[in-house]
């Protein structure tokens, strides 16, 4: 009878509200990834499909053969990449002399951090588009690589900060007795400890650089460099809307995302709690 | 450390090297197209393909811009003095960009064009209206007048003619709304660019055909205005859906396509979109209906697109050589063809495939009839898109849920047109 | 936190925060410094005739002529109070769920934090689509199940607007907090919770005496970064709503951005965001004052 009771408790206070969460979360997947394969006629119909009839791949071929998505993706590679490498070896940086020192300046650079969070991005672009016009550096994908990461940096150096905090200093003064340098002892001793965290705020500034629309618009004018949301919103024209694309090129756009997701949520929950967000 | 210092530098070096290196030895022109998509892409690409076998000094660059964020990359650009050679733009920014010379008025290269003169006078004239100085800063190419688009079978069925007059339209609206059967007789924009149907409404129903009075008032809060905004906007919630207050282009189409209204005043410019999901024979186009005076009345400001040249481009007779290929006749002809729309050009308007496009035909003979009348709207004024945006839209969605009268709403339009052109005619006459 | 060797190799903190600042000063403090400098400006690239300096004049029109500056402050708050708190509630329920031990645990972690990795312009095409009033799945769906007998217009009737576009923003802001407070959670050590038990205290209690204040600072840190960067985020309402029907939906960034983008008037829209970015500053300071954040740490 007991035993019952607890499977009941348990069936309401656990299953049945993560049945819920799960619905919630994966629905909308479902919807999209099911108007992919629909044909045009079909989505835009008051007789709703739950399952495409009849199937087609005919978005798929559209989005990334005729609008080009082969080329947005590998942009897209490029830039979020180059600018997660940069991020995350910047904030280590910055996380360690954060998290190991006192320094003047200390607090006014890390209110500085937080007040960059504050700012309107669609007000930066102006100034940016100057500044990146003297550098010569529009319609380079280096432009964007220097955007995404300083508008990364911030968020990450402030996480970083805490993992780097919570590593017994101890662990690293005994490497640098043991004759090594401050370098050597970061490299050797903290840098492995600091794996998962790492991959955590890695992967949290990839995404930021993978769905970023209107800086990679303005920074870009040559068709060939850009990006993949400047794609995706080719298939929202004024006279052709083409919401099987569309979909079609948000499950393309999605695809590293997930694989990300997949592989790393174990060291995400691990490196987020070595670190626990602390300031 | 050193390492770090050492990589910025070659980040910023290999910037600037993609910049610098490969010195051309063509003639490189960039061309923009401010409403690009996968279906116009492709058109453009093959007409470019087309020059540069006829002219193999000069090469072509296409940058496409996804029409949602348009506007917003060529005012930085302008901002910054970095635009490209040419453009494909509507006929609305024209008057902006004339007014801050960021474009080269065009009519010396015109006038000794061989084929200036199959361009129809009436675009011509239209488009010379959008600008102050009443110079030619654009060649229009395409028309897309507005149009009501209605679904034949239904008004078949129902035995309804083709809204040829506002009564007709209002008493289709009323014969087609099945709410039961979530089927509604109309729908309306209330959404992002609703301003410029109703507009479009307003001038066709009353007959005025001049936005200003000789004194300068403003036309638009005319009584017979009133009257109709009152009876159109009325439409709302009894014939059309509720969620028309926020519908833009996209859901109005989605509305029209998936059968679930009967009419939409759009343009001809959604044909494809239509045709895709419709099918043949189940949708017809119709102008927009006679006015009271018995005429044919068009808003025209938003009607044509065209192409023009950036006062900044080093190369302004090459990138004329270009636009006027884009212009002419068999480029038009294909342009047109392959988006259902409405050439500009005399010759084209009598090829044969106009003949089997009842709908381009049927506006093309609107147009060219002697009685139609078009009355330029005031797009020379700098702000006038910026009006359209902040105050007619925002009205047009409080008159609809019942938070402003018709009268208040069409006075504060006409005031805020009438200081612009007040403070317009200041900065300028004198 | 203490310097190891404090006083000695003092030039090293500064040396690791170099390239950090460099870019920091040339992004975002001249940048910003720009925006300061246009808010004094008349500044509006469709009034070329009228540009110049005007001092305090774009502020002077804000507080006294603009009404719809106070109530899109006022639509700015419900939005981050609904946001922040849900996402909170809801995050913090999930991350409950997955730090038990269960079958397909991995597969139920990764699912729930992809939507973190949507962009703003692809949530608002899938909410958009299936909130349409023709052919969208919830209409469909709902009266299927009987709770509705007529298509309602999710995003344009004034009642539900706000509530169907903080929905989607919902499903895109709960993982952050999912993920956080998880990772906040398996930072308790289990011996806690253990001597919890052996005290008698129930579940109830030893949430609240273990497992809430053990995870105050990741919460304090969360949601205040939430609050900023929900007061921030347009994308979504721009797609979905445009800030309608009726100005409904415009929040203060929404307002700057059609200040900005659609008429643009940088002057106005720099003033505006100035005086933003003053009230997030006021609401930050005061909000760690009154969290006494940080404070065994000396920031």
């Amino acid at each position: 009878m007991k035993n019952f009771g607890s499977k009941i408790s348990k069936f309401f206070l656990f299953f049945f509200p993560l049945m819920l969460v799960m619905l919630f979360v994966l629905f909308p997947f479902y919807w999209t990834i099911n108007t992919a394969f629909k044909r045009e006629s079909d989505i835009m119909n008051t007789h709703i499909q739950y399952l495409p009839s009849p199937w087609t791949f005919h978005n798929f071929f559209n989005a990334w053969q005729n609008i080009g998505f082969s080329v947005y993706f590998k942009n897209s590679l490029i830039v979020s990449v180059l600018s997660v490498i940069l991020v995350v070896l910047f904030s280590i940086l910055v996380g360690y002399a954060l998290g190991r020192f006192n320094f003047r300046g200390k607090k006014g650079f890390m209110l500085t951090l937080l007040c960059t969070q504050f700012i309107p991005h669609t007000m930066l672009i102006i100034p940016f588009f100057l500044i990146f016009k003297s550098l010569g550096l529009t319609s380079s994908l280096w432009s964007l690589i220097i955007v995404y990461t300083t508008f990364q940096l911030p968020f990450n150096s402030v996480i970083m900060k805490g993992f780097v905090a919570n590593i017994p200093k101890e662990l690293e003064e005994a490497a640098m007795v043991d004759g090594c340098s401050r370098l050597r002892a970061i490299f050797n001793v903290i840098l492995p400890i600091l794996l998962p965290g790492l991959i955590a705020t890695g992967s949290f500034a990839f995404i930021g650089c993978w769905n970023e629309f209107l800086f990679a618009l303005i920074l870009i004018s040559k068709s060939s460099r850009y990006t993949i949301p400047v794609g995706l919103n080719f298939m929202m024209g004024e006279y052709d809307i083409n919401y099987g694309a569309l979909a079609a090129g948000s499950v393309i756009a999605l695809i590293p995302s997930v694989l990300i997701f997949a592989y790393v949520q174990k060291y995400l929950v691990q490196g987020l709690s070595t670190g626990a967000i602390k300031g | 450390m050193v390492k770090k210092w050492l990589l910025l530098l070659f980040i910023i070096c290999l910037g600037f090297s993609a910049v610098c290196l490969g010195a051309p030895a063509k003639i490189k022109l960039t061309f923009w197209n401010n409403n690009a998509g996968p279906e116009r892409d492709p058109i453009f690409r093959e007409l470019i393909k087309r020059f540069q076998e006829q002219n193999p000094d000069i090469e072509v660059e296409y940058v496409a811009i996804p029409s949602s964020a348009a506007k917003q990359k060529y005012d930085v650009a302008a901002a910054a003095n970095d635009l490209p050679d040419c453009t494909v733009f509507p006929q609305q920014w024209l008057g902006d960009y004339a007014t801050r010379k960021i474009i080269l008025p065009l009519d010396s290269y015109y006038k000794k064009w061989s084929e200036g003169k199959d361009i129809s006078a009436t675009c011509l004239q239209s488009v010379r209206d959008s600008v102050s100085s009443k110079k030619l800063y654009m060649i229009p190419q395409t028309g897309t007048l507005d149009t009501i688009w209605y679904r034949s079978d239904w008004f078949k069925k129902a035995n309804l003619p083709a809204p040829r007059t506002w009564d007709d339209f209002f008493n289709a609206v009323d014969k087609l709304t099945d709410k039961a059967n979530y089927r509604y007789g109309y729908s309306i924009r209330g959404g992002v660019a609703g301003s410029y149907p109703l507009q479009a409404v307003l001038y066709s129903y009353s007959g005025i055909t001049s936005f200003f009075t000789a004194k300068g008032k403003c036309t638009i809060n005319d009584p017979k205005h009133i009257a109709i905004a009152k009876r159109y906007l009325g439409l709302y919630g009894k014939y059309t859906s509720q969620s028309d207050i926020t519908a833009g282009y996209k859901e109005m189409a989605a509305a029209f396509d998936t059968g679930s209204t009967a009419m939409i005043l759009h343009n001809l410019g959604s044909y494809t979109q239509h045709l895709q999901t419709l099918g043949a024979g189940k949708f017809a186009a119709a102008s927009m209906p006679l006015s009271l005076t018995g005429r044919h009345v068009l808003v025209a400001g938003n009607t044509f697109s065209g192409y023009s040249i950036f006062s900044t481009s080093k190369r302004p007779a090459a990138a004329w050589k270009f636009i006027s290929f884009l212009a002419s006749e068999k480029s038009q002809s294909y342009w047109n063809q392959n988006t259902g729309q409405m050439p500009t050009n005399n010759k084209v308007l009598n090829e044969k495939w106009i003949q089997d496009a009842p709908q381009i035909s049927l506006l093309a003979s609107t147009l060219a009839d002697k009685k139609t009348i078009l009355v330029a709207s005031p797009i020379y004024l700098p702000d006038y898109s910026v009006i359209m945006d902040q105050v007619v839209d925002p009205g047009i969605q409080m008159v609809l849920s019942g938070k402003k009268s018709v009268e208040t709403f069409l006075n504060e339009w006409a005031q805020a047109l009438e200081k612009s052109k007040k403070d317009y005619d200041t900065a300028f006459k004198k | 936190m203490q310097s190891i060797d404090r006083g000695k190799r003092n030039w090293i903190p500064y040396l690791f925060i170099a390239p950090a600042v460099v870019l920091i000063l040339c992004f975002m403090v001249y940048p910003v410094g720009n925006v300061f400098y246009y808010s004094f400006q008349n500044y509006n690239l469709s009034q070329p005739y009228s540009n110049g300096f005007v001092g305090l004049g774009n502020f002077i029109k804000i507080f006294h002529l603009d009404s719809l500056f106070y109530s899109s402050l006022g639509v700015s708050l419900k939005w981050v109070i609904i946001e922040v708190l849900f996402q909170l509630i809801f995050g913090l329920v999930i991350a409950l769920l997955l730090n038990q031990k269960f079958k397909g645990r991995g597969f139920c972690r990764a699912a729930v934090l992809i939507p973190w990795a949507i962009s703003g312009v692809l949530t608002s095409m899938m909410w958009s689509m299936m909130f349409n009033e023709h052919f969208g799945v919830f209409n469909a769906l709902l009266r299927q199940i009987g709770l509705i007998h007529t298509n309602i217009a999710w995003t344009a009737n004034s009642k539900t607007v706000l509530g169907a576009i903080c929905l989607a923003e919902l499903w895109r802001g709960i993982p952050f907090f999912a993920i956080v407070i998880l990772a906040g959670l398996q930072s308790i050590p289990t011996e806690l919770y253990e001597s919890c038990a052996v005290d008698g205290g129930g579940r109830w209690g030893s949430f609240c005496n273990i497992t809430l204040p053990y995870l105050k600072e990741t919460i304090i840190l969360s949601t205040l970064l939430r609050a900023v960067w929900e007061f921030n985020s347009v994308d979504l309402i721009y797609t979905m709503t445009g800030g309608g029907p009726a100005n409904a939906t415009t929040t203060l960034s929404m307002y700057i951005a059609q200040k900005a983008i659609s008429a643009s008037n940088f002057g106005y829209g720099s003033a505006l965001v100035v005086i933003s970015f003053m009230l997030l500053l006021g609401f930050a300071l005061t909000y760690l004052q009154m969290s006494k954040f940080g404070q065994e740490e000396q920031l």
